[in-house]
This record gives structure tokens, sequence and C-alpha cells, in this order.
């Protein structure tokens, strides 16, 4: 099994796509995070002039700010419902203050998980489609399918050795994504930012943002969490990906197809909010990474763990269609 | 070639789906609200009162740090310095429960909660300072959208003070409500800036004025020539002085001179 899953690896490293996967973000995390830099040095500048300072101090904004809100905690009239969040409010403020960071400087772990939080709902999905679609279906073109079902070995173990490599390279994919990010806009902006405090954990209760459960973690944990979901996201888009590689038999065909449904996933979301069944659609749910941030909620009744739950159901029914169609299929190249 | 990197990718991508299966827990959990790892919120103050007191006559101040009295000696502000002014027999009980930094929205939000109600409801006269805080929020528009800046602003605040006027009302029909004006602690430096000043005034004036038993208090022309005296060390809030002006207005305005 270990061989097999050995041979599909090498067939995935040897058609080169990696490499193209590899250009391709390159390019991308090049041109956002110069873009990134850009932006940031104009605002500055915008500041600078329209204040007349000179320099855009930013540290006794917010000391100022920071003392407003301690000021506000100390009162005891102000209702209790703000505390929580003003709290979280001081404690970002002061690492910003002790460290010597301007809030708004963008960072490299900071720019990582934008790119991901962005990307995950058509770039990093487009990405899996690329290294996955010709799975299957590119077999059968090249008509190499022959001499991989002849083998004495049952065609739901070849089928699985398949699956166990895509999800190995998806894996590596991911990891490419965080580190390329990572490593390339922290030659743009010279500032990690790995300690920086971030809020998370909202929680949407009767449709109320609740900032009560809200937790600090640095921004290293919070990519980490990040990341997660872009992994879980990714490994279900690789196994619907399968799915379609298996069924269509033509490799632009199977790229087509899953364009289409998650270009046309994103209309549905704008134009049929209304119609509870859009969110039971893979595409749908495949802004995990938003619901970490606590803004959003595009259909409601919506949430982490639904979308979780119904993005799993999809990549399990993909598999087990794709097993069946697998093992039943007439090969006839 | 393949043959050798092969452990490293079965190992790493072995790895790597572990550290993810487990952030997508700890993901899920967090969400839930699950963990919570915050300290306790400190325990407030002792000495706060809970219960208006049975004063013969009651100021309530709400809003921001001129409210409070930042700037002034401590203890003070411009309800003690109001209640020293009128100097009646009665026994004058100031209250004050303005927050620094404190918006509209932070004032809306605080007159609604339930434990403030008993304050407002007692209080025989109510000084309000609000809007200052509104407005340093657009002071880093550039000149092109500031116009669009200030409109919105002022349209939130307009809608927070509404809120909060009727609340007041509601709770107490009968006090007499004031509304202490913006100075500009600028000085004439910025004439834009001046100019929206003065248009804010001018229209929380006219807030002022649909009300009934609502004073505005006009502080703008008072600290405009005076503000190296009338402001505190931090060039910003008032000081001593600039409280007491603010207070002898107060008098002037609700009771005229006798």
């Amino acid at each position: 099994m270990l061989i097999l899953i050995r041979n599909e690896v090498t067939k995935l490293l040897l058609k080169k796509k990696l490499i193209l996967i590899i250009g391709l973000l390159i390019i991308f995390i090049t041109l956002l995070s110069y873009g990134q830099q850009y932006t940031y040095e104009k605002n500055i500048d915008r500041f600078e002039n329209f204040s007349g300072a000179g320099t855009y101090d930013w540290k006794s904004l917010a000391t100022q700010r920071l003392n407003d809100l301690e000021n506000r905690l100390d009162s005891p009239y102000i209702p209790d419902s703000g505390i929580a969040s003003t709290e979280i409010e001081i404690r970002q403020l002061r690492y910003f203050i002790e460290n010597d960071i301007n809030p708004i400087t963008p960072s490299a772990v900071k720019f990582s998980v934008d790119f991901v939080e962005q990307g995950i709902s058509l770039l990093i999905p487009l990405i899996i489609v690329i290294l996955a679609a010709d799975l299957v279906s590119g077999e059968f073109s090249t008509g190499t399918i022959k001499v991989l079902l002849t083998r004495a070995v049952p065609r739901w173990k070849i089928l699985l050795s398949k699956l166990i490599a895509l999800i190995l390279m998806t894996t590596l994919v991911v990891l490419i994504i965080g580190i390329l990010s990572v490593l390339i806009s922290y030659l743009f902006f010279r500032q990690w930012g790995f300690n920086e405090p971030v809020a998370t954990g909202f929680s949407l209760i009767d449709g109320q943002l609740n900032a009560d459960s809200v937790i600090l973690v640095t921004r290293f944990q919070y990519s980490l969490l990040i990341y997660s979901l872009t992994w879980y996201v990714s490994i279900v888009i690789a196994a619907i990906t399968l799915l379609i590689s298996i069924l269509v038999e033509n490799t632009a065909t199977a790229i087509g197809v899953l364009m289409a449904a998650l270009i046309g996933g994103q209309f549905l979301q704008f134009f049929l909010s209304d119609w509870a069944i859009v969110k039971f659609f893979f595409v749908t749910n495949l802004d995990l990474t938003r619901y970490l941030t606590g803004s959003y909620q595009p259909i409601g009744g919506m949430s982490l763990n639904f979308s979780i739950i119904t993005l799993g159901l999809w990549g399990l029914l993909s598999l087990m269609i794709g097993f069946m169609v697998f093992n039943r299929k007439d090969v006839l190249v | 070639m393949i043959k050798k990197i092969w452990p490293l990718i079965l190992l790493l991508s072995s790895a790597l789906i572990l550290v993810f299966v487990t952030g997508l827990i700890t993901a899920i959990a967090i969400t839930n609200g699950g963990e919570k790892s915050q300290e306790e919120i400190p325990a407030p103050p002792e000495n706060i009162q809970t219960e208006p007191s049975s004063a013969a006559k009651n100021i309530l101040v709400l809003g921001d740090s001129i409210g409070y009295g930042v700037g002034d000696e401590p203890d003070m502000g411009i309800g003690k310095r109001y209640a020293a002014l009128i100097d009646s027999e009665e026994t004058i009980e100031v209250t004050n429960l303005s927050v620094s930094g404190a918006t509209s929205a932070d004032l809306a939000a605080l007159v609604e909660a339930p434990e403030n109600e008993a304050f407002i409801a007692a209080a025989d006269l109510i000084i309000i300072s609000i809007g200052g805080n509104d407005l340093t929020g657009i002071q880093s528009e550039d000149v092109l959208s500031l116009d669009m800046a200030f409109q919105e602003t002022f349209n939130t605040y307009q809608k927070n003070l509404d809120a909060t006027l009727n609340r007041i009302r509601n709770l107490n029909p009968e006090a007499q409500i004031a509304l202490i004006g913006l100075n500009n602690p600028y000085s004439e430096l910025d004439v834009q800036n001046s100019q929206n000043l003065l248009e804010w005034n001018y229209k929380t004036g006219l807030i002022a004025a649909a009300g009934l038993k609502t004073a505005y208090i006009p502080t703008y022309d008072q600290f405009k020539d005076h503000l190296e005296t009338y402001l505190a060390a931090d060039q910003f809030h008032p000081s001593s002085i600039g409280y007491q002006v603010i207070a002898e207005e107060l008098d002037r305005v609700l009771n005229g001179i006798d």
C-alpha cells in the first residue's frame, strides 16, 4: 500500500504541477505584499501631510486611547456588556505600546493570514483543483489507466492510494502557501509579528455578536487556527475534485465543472441568500475563517459547526460515490 | 531523487495533518465559547453610590471627559461648580456618571442600562457633555472626504442624542436638561475645523430647542480668546477656570441674573 501511495506521489511530483502552483503563488504574493506596503506608505504620507506635524506620532494617539479606555473601566457606571471588549482592546493597545509597534504596520504573519482569509473561497480551492483535477481523468485520457488496473491490486486500493497521495500533497500545498506568504511578505514589511495579540472566539447568540467568550491569542496561534481551517477546506475540495475527476474522464472538463461550481456558488450566495437551501451548497460554506473574526453570517442559521459538518458531508459523500463509480466503471480505453 | 525525499514528504505531511486537525478542533472549541481563559474583571471600587440620595436637589452629570471633569481639580467638574454657584439653602447632591472618552453611542448605551435608571429618574437637573469624541474621529480624514465624514458623524450623533434625550424624558419628564456646547481647543488655526464645529454646535442647539426644558449652553465664544487660561495643561480639556466659566454660563442660562 505504501508503495502504491509513493507511486502516486511520484506521479504528482513528476507532472511539475507543484512547480506551477509555487510559481503562481510567488507571483500573487509578491504583487499583493508590494501593494499592501505601497498603500500603507501612502496612508502614512497622507496623514503626515494632513496633520502638518511632520512625523506621524501614533504612540501618543494610542496612549491617549489607552488612558481613555482605562478610565472607562474604572467608571462603575458603564453597562457590563461593554467591559469584555474594552479589556481586549486595552490589552492589544498595551502590547503595541510596550513593543513600540504601530498597530497599523503590516507584518508578515498578518499578511499571511489575510491572504488565506481572502483566498479561502476561490484562489485556494482553484489551486487544489489544479493539483487534483487530472488525478483519475488524466489516466483515462492518456490511457495509462489500463496499465494501472491490470496489476494484481483491487481497484479500491488504487483509488485509496490516489486519495492518500492527494491528501499528503494538499497538506504540503497548504504549508507552502503559509511559508511563501510569510517569507515573501517579510521581505517587504521587515516585521514578523508572531506575538501580536489577536482577538478571537466571537459567537453569535440570537443574531447578536457576543464578545463574552472572546480570548486573546498571539498572531502565530491565530494563524495556526486559520491555516487549520484552510486545510480542512482544501481537503474537502480535493475530495470533490477527485469525484469529478472520476466521473468525467477528461481533465479540461473536470477543471471547467469545478470552476463553474466555485464561481457560480459565489453568485448564489449574493442573489439567493434568502433561500435556505443555498446554505447546504459547499461553496457557500467555504469561508470558514470569517467565523473566527465574528463578522460573518451570510445566511441566517449558519455557524462554524454547521459549515464544518456540511463540508464534511460533502467530502464524505463525494468519496463514497467516487469509490462506487470507480469500482464499477467500464474501462474502454 | 524522489525516493530520497519520499520519507520526508510522508513524515512532514503526516505531522502537519496532526497539527491541522488539532487546530481545527481548537477553532471549533473556541468558537463555541468553550475555553475561557480571561482573568476576572477587577472588582469595581467600593465607594460607588448605588442609590440616589434623598437630598432636596439632585444634579446628574452625563457624558465624556468634560462632564467627568478631566483637567479640573480633583472631585470638582461642572456639576459641583454649578452647585456651589447657586448656593441655595437646600442640600444639593451631585452624581457624576460621565465616562472619559465616551462617544454619543456610549452615552446612549449608558442611559439604556437599567442600573442607571434610578439616577436619571431622581435628577432635577441633568447636565450632558457629549460629542467631542465623536468629532475627534474625523480629524484624520483628508480634506476631500471631510465633509462627508462630518455629515455621517453628525447623523450618528444626532440619532444617539435623540435616543438619549428620549430615554431621559421617558424616565423623568420633569428634569431640566442642559447640553454643553463644544469649544475649540485648537484655536483658530484651522478654518475648516472651526466652521464644522460651529455647525455642530448650531445643530445641537436646534436639537435642544426642539425639546421641552432642554437648554443649550454655549462655550465656543467664551473660550475662543482665552485658550491659555481656560485650557488645562494638556491643551485639550478645560482648566479649573474653564470649568468655572462653563458652570457660570450654565447658571446664567438656567437662572438668569438676579
